[in-house]
Order: C-alpha cells, then structure tokens, then sequence
C-alpha cells in the first residue's frame, strides 16, 4: 500500500475538525485555545501535502508565516487570558457571562 | 562542494507600500519613545506629534498614489509590485484614505477619553497604529497569505485594545471573547487559503499568467470541490470580520465591552478593511465563480439585515444596539457586493465611506457623554438627555437619524445607491428585503431619540433647565465640557453625513474612478 497525499488530507481534515469542535464544545479557555493552535497546524499540513502535491514550494514556505502568526496569537492570548483569570478564579468560559443579549 | 546559489529576490518599488510603511513606521516610533521618555510627562504629547505625523503623512503618500496610479510609470492603470503580493489600484487606495480617516478621528476622540478612563495612554496609540496598518495592507493586498497576514496585524493589536481597560470586567470579558472567535474565524479564513491553493496551484488574487483568475478562466475544472469549499471557508473568515449574519455573534459584545472609542474604530475601520478583502477575492480572483458566491452572499446579506434589525429591538443598552445595527449594515453593503457590478463596487465604497463618519460620529457623542467609568451605555440611562445637554442630544439624534437613512444626510444616499445597484442587477428580492429591514430599524433608532427627548421621571414638562429647583440647578451645572479634540471629531462627523447628503456627487465622483485591477 502506497500512502498518497490524500492520507495526508484526510488526516489533516480530522485534525482540523477535532479543532474547530474541541473549541465549540469545552468550556476550558486555556484548552479552546489549544484547540485553536490544533486547527492552525491542521492547515500547515494541508499546505505542506499540496505544496509536495503540486511540486510548488509555495506552499511550504507559507508554513512558516502560520508558526510566526501563531506564536504572536499566543502572547497576546495568553496575556488576555491571565489578565482576566487574576481577578477571578478558575478557568471556564461558562462564567464569563456579564455581556449578554 | 556547495555552491552559492544565485537567489532571485524580488524587486521593491517603494512607493507602492509607502502609506504602511509610514504609519508601521509611527507606530514603531511610539513604542521607542515609551521605552526612551520611560514615565517623563513630555512622553504621551510627544506621542500624539508622531501619530499625527504617520497619519497625515500616510494619508499625503495615499493621495499621491491616486494621482499617481493613472499616470504613465507602467504605462498607466493599476499594477501589482513586489512579486505581486501588493496590488496599487483606486479601489485599493479609496478604502485606504477612508480607513485613515476613521483612524484620525478615533485617534482624536481618544485623547480625553484615555484621560479620563486612565488607560495606558502612548500603548494604546501604538496598538492603533499598528492595527491600522494592517488595515492598509489589507486594502492593497494580492495574495491570499497577505490577506491572512492583514488580517492578523490588524486583529492581534485590537484583541489587547478591547481588553485593554483593567478597570472594568466587561473590557475584559470581550476581548477574551474576541480573541477565541477572532483567532477561531483566522484559522478557518486559513484552511480556506489551504484549499484554494490545493484546487488551483496559487494563492496570488489577480496578475497576468500565474494567479487564481488567470488559473480559473484558462482552465475548466472536472471536480472543483476542493476549491468551492475553499471559497466559502473564504467568505465565513471575512464574514466574521466585516460581523455579518451568521458570524456576528461576537459583534454585540465586543462592541459593548471595548472602550467606546474602540468600538467607533473597529465599526468603521474594520468594515472598510474586511469589505476591501472581500470585494478584491470575489471581484478579481473568483470573478468567474460568481454563480457559485452570489447565493452565499445574498444569504449573508438577508440574515445580516434582518439579524441586525430585530435583534437591535430587543436592546435596552445604546453600544449593544449599535452593534446590532453595524450588523444590519453590513448587510446592506453585501446588498453592493452581490450585485457583483461595476455600480455594486461604487454604492459599496460610498456606502463605506459615509457610514465611517455616521459610526464614528454616533460613538464619538456616547465617549463624550460616557463619563467615568464607561460601563453605563442603558437606553433608560439616556431618558431627558435633551434637557440636560441639549447640544449632544441633537447630534446624536442627528447621527442616529443619518444612519436610519433619512433624506438629506448621508445615510440616505448610501442606502439609496445599495438600491440601485440591487436593482439595476435584477435582484429586487433583495432591495425588498433590505427597505423592509430599513423601516424595522428605522423604529429602534427612533426609539432612542424619543427617550432623549422624553423628560426624565418626577420632572413633568422637561423644565429642568430653568433652575427653578436646586435639582434643576444642579443639573445645570453638571453640564459636560465637550474637550475640543472631541469637538473636531463630532465636527467633521457632522460635516462627513451633512455634505455627502446634499451633494452625493463628492464621495460618488471618487468612488466612480476607485476602479479594481483587472
């Protein structure tokens, strides 16, 4: 058996989706987050699988944009995060709920 | 042995990313003078002198770009520069000076709200500038990656703005709700980038040869699925940005939470910066797949407008039914982008430009009022408002009135050019639709003008102002001092709505000529 880029796809499919429904259903903050990163690099693998697809370096080198990308959404998250969780304990989405409507 | 090998990089033609570079450039300026000037006072005026000079001289570099684009360099007419990552248009440098515009103004109507609120003063400013920035690059962006990049320069610097109050939970609370679905609809804008790329082999909008149009309309696809999902992964991306039906569920609280100069910034700048995203990957990449994204859009633009418009009903706090409006306006101008016309482009750029200073102007009135504390924005709140600053009751009425569409201000003929361009494609569902939801909305905006003027409870006949009582008296006396930074904001708002109402001719004479590449 052959493994062919559309292993790579479908292995990236789950993983983004696992994302996008781990960040709908937890009420975790620092895991919605991590969820977050989780689709992110579910898409670097699409792009890296196309890129080797599509004999194109294009693909790759947009890889590393996403890390930079990423990381910078991690300071700032993560600064947001603990401003807030300084005044008040635990870490669930469900009790930040003063702005409703 | 290896050998050098010999790297092509691209050529740079600076002019093409002066404007960013510029404000970029200002910004970083400001956080130098913050890391030299430490906790001197000289720093924050210091500060303002080089965001005004990065402002001002991006808005000069802008204007001089019009000029110059349809001058003879390369033979006239829009082109690409910088391995065709960055597209110098009219289209492109309209939305550019509107954004900078709706930057100015916010800048302005900050000062003495920072003042007051005792936020970090120069960070803030920074932060502006950046996010404005990537604004500007989304604006002129040709390539999917900067259009992800855009979006992410612009994003990362507002998340901190919105939170950026320590003072008060609910600035907070919508920045950490803004960062999750603002990083959320990026990752999902970015598997849509993924997809087109796998489906077309480029992530470049629109040049000669090599990029997604050219791909498309030299090539029948067999099975496009791959980049059919892409595309609407595309749209729900800046559908979040630009807040429209189904992807605004973040709107109403992010725009209560922010400070209220913030909100004015992200309804008007914001829009501009997603809708020039927007029209640029629909116009010019998937001008041919119209068939495909028409029916998407016109789905978002009838649940914007009637999200927008009902919901705004139910609200008893003014920020969150303004969110709700901004929603049903971003409806209308995707009313514009359906009609995927050349009169659809021009009625999005005016409907843009003119709601920049009908938002600003309405926000600008509420951080004026807002007082300490900026946490009190209930309808209720507002009730004899007219008694006691008769002045600031008037504009926001003004404001208000303007952005319910009534004759004579600007509103108006924003709405009225959706219209045309609906109709003139044939679409009348969605111009029956959008003066259906006009008149919902038309109800709440007068519903908050009437409990302005609606004397406040126990003072019958509205006298407050005769001084008769000691309440009366103290009412009096407690009325606000508009700073003159703000003064010039509601200034220029009013002048912005009040011109572009009687002679539409001003904001339709550049939109005309704001033509896309290709």
């Amino acid at each position: 058996m052959t493994i062919t880029g559309n292993y790579y796809l479908i292995v990236a499919l789950l993983l983004f989706t696992i994302g996008a429904t781990g960040l709908l259903i937890r009420r975790n903050v620092l895991v919605m987050f991590m969820c977050v990163e989780l689709m992110l690099n579910a898409v670097n693998l699409t792009f890296v699988t196309f890129a080797k697809m599509l004999n194109d370096v294009g693909g790759q080198v947009i890889v590393f944009f996403t890390l930079v990308v990423a990381a910078a959404e991690v300071a700032v998250g993560l600064a947001i995060i603990v401003a807030i969780f300084r005044r008040r304990r635990g870490a669930t989405a469900d009790d930040i709920d003063l702005l409703r409507g | 042995m290896i050998a050098a090998a010999h790297l092509q990089t691209p050529g740079i033609y600076w002019l093409s990313i002066l404007p960013v570079v510029v404000l970029a450039g200002s910004a970083v300026a400001v956080v130098l003078t913050r890391a030299i000037g430490r906790n001197s006072p000289v720093v924050f005026p210091v500060t303002l002198v080089i965001a005004a000079a990065g402002v001002i001289g991006a808005g000069v570099l802008a204007v001089f770009q019009w000029v110059d684009v349809e001058r003879t360099r390369t033979g006239g007419g829009p082109y690409t520069a910088i391995a065709k990552m960055v597209v110098i248009d009219r289209f492109g440098i309209f939305l550019e000076i509107v954004i900078l515009v709706a930057t100015a103004l916010a800048l302005l109507l900050s000062i003495a709200y920072l003042q007051r609120q005792e936020l970090p003063r120069v960070e803030y400013v920074a932060l502006l500038l950046f996010s404005a920035s990537g604004m500007l690059i989304m604006a002129t962006a040709n390539d999917l990656i900067v259009v992800f990049l855009a979006l992410e320069i612009l994003s990362i610097p507002l998340y901190v703005l919105v939170a950026l109050d320590r003072s008060r939970l609910s600035s907070q609370e919508a920045g950490l709700k803004y960062f999750i679905l603002g990083s959320f609809s990026s990752a999902i804008f970015l598997y849509g980038v993924a997809l087109v790329y796998g489906g077309t082999g480029t992530t470049t909008l629109f040049a000669g040869g090599r990029s997604i149009a050219a791909f498309l309309s030299g090539n029948v696809l067999l099975d496009n699925g791959t980049l059919l999902i892409g595309l609407m992964l595309l749209l729900v991306g800046l559908g979040f940005k630009v807040a429209a039906a189904p992807f605004h569920m973040w709107t109403p609280d992010v725009y209560q939470g922010a400070p209220t100069p913030i909100t004015g910034f992200m309804a008007s700048a914001t829009k501009a910066a997603g809708f020039a995203a927007l029209l640029r990957v629909l116009y010019t990449a998937f001008s041919s797949y119209r068939v495909d994204w028409a029916p998407a859009i016109w789905a978002l633009a009838v649940l914007s407008l009637l999200v927008g418009s009902i919901a705004a009903l139910m609200q008893t706090d003014l920020k969150r039914m303004l969110a709700y409006s901004s929603i049903s306006h971003a409806g209308y101008i995707l009313i514009a982008v359906q009609a995927a016309s050349s009169r659809g482009r021009e009625a999005a750029l005016a409907y843009l430009a003119i709601y920049a200073f009908m938002v600003i102007g309405s926000f600008g009135v509420i951080t004026v009022l807002s007082g300490r504390g900026d946490d009190d924005h209930t309808i209720a709140g507002y009730r004899g408002l007219a008694a006691r600053e008769p002045v600031l009751a008037g504009l926001l009425t003004f404001f208000l009135l303007a952005q319910a569409g009534v004759p004579l201000t600007g509103g108006f003929i924003a709405k009225l050019g959706v219209f045309e361009a609906a109709e003139q494609s044939h679409e009348y569902a969605l111009a029956l639709i959008g003066m259906l939801a006009a008149a919902i909305a038309a109800y709440f905006y007068l519903r908050a003008v009437v409990t302005m003027y609606t004397a406040p409870e126990g003072e019958p006949g509205g006298d407050a102002g005769s001084g008769a009582t000691p309440e009366g008296d103290l009412l009096v006396r407690r009325r606000l001092r508009v700073d003159p930074w703000s003064g010039i904001v509601l200034a220029v708002a009013v002048a912005g709505v009040l011109v572009t109402g009687f002679a539409p001719e001003v904001v339709y004479h550049f939109a005309r000529q704001a033509t896309l590449i290709g």
